[in-house]
């Protein structure tokens, strides 16, 4: 019995598929006609956009976004809008040929209009009384070279309207132009490849910094105390300039140094009775050399403790006002050297609102368990140089708190929570030290900020060894062995090379869904994981036809690399390097299939890691070698501290005159 | 003429009839679409939008499409001629050419529906899986469009009907199902492969210029495929990206298969047989 509508088919058969085809045709042409190039959207509210452009520290001092011009870009392969504080920041991220690679070309660009804003310049800052209002790109006009600024520098403010914008021109200068105008002028902007270039002077500055103090440690002694002398009284009778000499054993705390004068030791304990802090410092160019400090007390914070409106006051509160061995309150200069601190429940050295600071072979030791300590050398609003120090068992071995300019540089933390701990510190350099079984992390940076460097450390058996954040940072020469994550690349527009991560769970792993990060010339080896991606979307590991090495990736080799792409979050190629097997499977026509074209439209897919140029050969064999000793026998692996200098001790006799 | 129409309204219904009676082509389409859907969701451009799924099942479809063309295909003339009703059909006075259209319509139609209900399937749950990945910022689709999707669907339908003719003619050329079976391989294997093989070794060589090159592609099927589908779907991503393939000398090289492949059918089969 056939089926009715089978019978209708074959009797009309000509007719249906006339229909059809006709249909189907006009269909299928219709689809090519269309303009497949996404209708532009409309604009989004900006704090729902990835924004970029200020370290966090600096738009906290922002109190209203209307101050500062921005813009929106909705890319042609990228699902995330992203914001850019300053017309400049978009500007020079559209010409960036790596990102026109990650996100495609710009479907929708809309900027800040201040037509009908009022908008008046107070010493350069932008005051509105209305709200400014989106409008794209290309149909706005500028105003370039007014004497509008941000915290960035000098801005350029667009307008909607021509006449708003002579009018804006004529009453605070610079010149109106288009977009296309505006996107022709180059634009500097300070990323990671200067930070690069600025490592070496920050450490020419710190070694400045440190030189500088020597006369503080020269200063003719005044005083020499033998055990069981009153500090305090030898303090009040020194002049300005001078030091006092303690003779070895045990003197009485807390001191109080409230003029600019040097304590030194060598052998002298400072005993505090177990509250409060053992030194407290409130005077400039104060030199604490020598010295062991006990009996600190063990409050982390001061309930009647006053600070300002400021927008970190609660941060202030929370970390700002424990006890300390030595605790500098508006004391800017301070040189701490050779001082040891052999247990506190509190902070080993605290410096608030004490910039220009150095701290040089101190020792802070903790508590059994680091929840009941503090910060080794906790920083608030205190630019410091900390080199040649130990840190261990405490809650952060340094804890940042607005603290730009930092170095740190040749230090050795182990069991910590942090080792070194960054929040809202930009500029700081973080050098050549040595991090072992840090709980949560050895070098963590939070709260976004700019331009950190951190070179040539050695981070092992840590949860998260270099953890980043912010942007355009340079994290580079660096170790990072037997941890679960070893380096994250978090920081965007940052540069990320030489690092040799190996015996991780995570070599390295994304962090933010911005791919504007170069990671390149790092090896990868014995990882559980080479790489990992949170979300976000597929980012390009390589630049300028280099790669990273990978062990596992394989193929035919020209030019030092190899021609097939290596993909390391991949559940085939990422295990590579553990499983022969794996190897029949990427092996596979599907596999090859699948992974011939997955370099196109890469901002388009998510969740992964490609690097198009693996190299053949390790990037850093030298330091591939050491990673491996450090795996076997930890940091002992590594070379004696041959940097390590005690301060000089000066001559015990009284010097000839006052300076 | 109206004699000619007939017959080929009955022949189409008897292929259509031979389809729907045919069992295994419903495996068939299971699998297919099945094979499709796996791809997409194993490719993991699925879980973003429409265009990296483009781009992982581009290749796996250059092989798959001619392979189903000759699943669907290989028996379709021999298998008259090995029973008879190829010269019963002669004794009716069909005209060559009507017999291997409706044989053509008849097969290609099975395998358009086949491909297009695959990526339709896909397509869907494209739509209802593709998500980004965090909440926390705005989202848009970039380019990224059912557009993009739709016009994947037509090229890829478009070849599927060229490989589909290449195997109508090669049926028509074997005068055994044995024989029918290899020709219909080897000759889509050779259409598919051949081409691209011959564009990479002149380029080796030299004798095929850079001035040549999209002519080239255009006349190859596979490469006129996937040329266009680079120049329409995958480049539209990216700004000013083009030159990936001449697209309408490509889609006239692509019907030049499917109406060369059919004339060719129905020459040898008036030579032969009807």
């Amino acid at each position: 019995m056939p089926f009715p509508g089978r019978r209708l088919v074959a009797d009309h058969t000509l007719a249906v598929l006339a229909v059809g085809l006709v249909g189907c045709g006009l269909l299928a042409g219709g689809l090519f006609v269309v303009d497949a190039g996404a209708a532009a959207p409309d604009p989004v509210a900006f704090e729902d956009t990835r924004s970029v452009g200020f370290a966090s520290e600096v738009s906290q001092e922002i109190d209203d976004d209307r101050q500062i011009p921005r813009a929106q870009v909705f890319y042609s392969q990228y699902q995330y809008v992203i914001g850019y504080y300053g017309i400049e920041t978009a500007i020079a991220a559209i010409d960036d040929p790596t990102r026109q690679q990650q996100f495609g070309y710009p479907v929708a660009t809309y900027v800040t209009a201040y037509d009908d804003t009022g908008i008046e310049l107070d010493d350069g800052t932008i005051r509105t009384d209305g709200y400014p209002q989106w409008v794209d790109a290309d149909e706005a006009v500028f105003v370039a070279g007014s004497g509008a600024s941000t915290p960035a520098g000098p801005a350029v403010v667009p307008f909607a309207d021509r006449a708003a914008a002579d009018a804006f021109a004529a009453d605070y200068g610079g010149t109106v132009v288009g977009w296309d105008a505006l996107a022709d002028r180059p634009v500097e902007t300070d990323d990671a490849a200067v930070v690069r270039e600025g490592v070496d002077d920050k450490r020419a500055a710190a070694d400045a910094r440190v030189d500088a103090d020597r006369p503080l440690l020269d200063r003719p002694v005044q005083a020499e105390l033998s055990p069981g002398d009153s500090v305090d009284a030898a303090i009040a009778a020194a002049p300005n300039g001078s030091a006092i000499r303690l003779a070895p054993g045990r003197y009485e705390g807390p001191i109080d140094v409230d003029h600019s004068i040097t304590l030194r030791g060598p052998g002298a304990t400072i005993e505090g009775n177990g509250t409060g802090s053992v030194v407290e410092v409130s005077a400039a160019d104060v030199g604490i050399v020598g010295l062991t400090v006990t009996g600190v007390g063990n409050q982390t914070r001061d309930e009647d403790a006053v600070t300002g409106d400021e927008w970190d006051a609660n941060i202030e509160l929370g970390y700002g006002h424990g006890d300390a061995a030595i605790a500098a309150v508006g004391a800017p200069g301070i040189h701490v050297a050779d001082v040891t601190v052999p247990s506190t429940p509190a902070n080993g050295v605290l410096l608030r609102d004490s910039p220009e600071a150095v701290v040089r072979n101190l020792s802070v030791t903790g508590t059994p368990v680091w929840n009941d300590g503090f910060m080794g050398v906790m920083a608030m609003r205190s630019s410091v140089v900390v080199e040649d120090s130990t840190f261990q068992a405490g809650r952060d071995g340094i804890y940042l708190h607005r603290s730009p300019e930092t170095v740190i540089r040749n230090n050795t933390f182990r069991d910590n929570r942090y080792g070194v701990h960054l929040m809202h510190t930009s500029d700081a350099v973080i050098a050549d030290s040595r991090f072992a079984n840090q709980e949560f992390g050895g070098i963590t940076i939070m709260t976004d900020p700019a331009r950190n460097a951190i070179v040539g450390n050695v981070v092992t058996n840590t949860s998260n060894g270099i953890a980043t954040s912010g942007s355009y940072s340079y994290i580079a020469d660096n170790i990072a062995v037997d941890s679960r994550v070893g380096i994250t690349t978090t920081a965007v527009g940052s540069l990320y090379e030489h690092n040799v991560v190996r015996n991780n769970t995570y070599g390295m792993r994304t962090g933010s869904v911005l791919a504007t990060s170069r990671v390149w010339k790092n090896d990868y080896v014995d990882n559980e994981y080479h790489a990992g991606a949170s979300a976000g979307p597929l980012r390009v590991w390589a630049h300028d036809g280099h790669g990273n090495y990978w062990q596992g990736a394989y193929g035919s080799a020209t030019d030092g690399h190899y021609d097939r792409a290596y993909v390391p979050t991949d559940s085939v190629d990422g295990q590579l390097h553990r499983s022969a097997a794996r190897r029949t499977v990427a092996e596979s026509p599907v596999k090859q299939g699948l992974r011939a074209l997955r370099g196109a439209a890469p901002g388009l897919r998510s969740g992964s890691v490609i690097d198009p140029y693996p190299q053949t050969e390790p990037q850093n064999p030298d330091r591939l070698r050491l990673s491996e000793r450090v795996v076997d026998d930890g940091l002992d692996a590594l070379p004696t501290n041959t940097t390590m200098t005690p301060t000089a001790d000066p001559p015990a006799s009284r010097s000839e005159g006052q300076p | 003429m109206t004699g000619a129409l007939a017959q080929f309204k009955a022949l189409v219904g008897r292929e259509l009839r031979t389809v729907a009676r045919t069992r295994v082509y419903a495996l068939l389409a299971v699998g297919l679409a099945g094979l499709v859907v796996a791809l997409v969701a194993g490719g993991g451009g699925g879980q973003t939008g429409y265009l990296p799924a483009v781009v992982d099942l581009l290749l796996p479809l250059e092989l798959v499409v001619p392979l189903a063309a000759v699943a669907v295909g290989y028996r379709s003339v021999v298998d008259d001629l090995e029973r008879g009703e190829l010269a019963v059909l002669e004794t009716y006075d069909v005209s060559p050419w009507v017999y291997v259209l409706a044989v053509y319509v008849g097969r290609a139609a099975l395998l358009a529906a086949v491909l297009t209900a695959s990526l339709l399937v896909s397509g869907l749950v494209i739509a209802l899986a593709s998500a980004p990945d965090t909440t926390v910022y705005a989202t848009h689709s970039g380019v990224d469009s059912p557009i993009l999707w739709g016009r994947f669907l037509v090229l890829t339908v478009l070849f599927g009907l060229v490989m589909e003719a290449l195997v109508v003619l090669l049926s028509v050329a074997a005068r055994s199902v044995r024989a029918a079976v290899v020709l219909a391989t080897g000759g889509v294997l050779l259409a598919a492969a051949g081409g691209d093989a011959l564009i990479v070794v002149g380029l080796a060589d030299g004798w095929l210029a850079e001035s040549n090159l999209l002519s080239a592609l255009a006349a190859t099927p596979n490469s006129a495929y996937r040329g266009v589908v680079f120049e329409t779907v995958i480049g539209v991503a990216a700004a000013g990206e083009s030159g990936y393939a001449a697209p309408l000398p490509s889609v006239l090289g692509l019907f030049g298969w499917l109406v060369g492949s059919l004339a060719a059918a129905t020459l040898l089969l008036s030579r032969r047989h009807l």
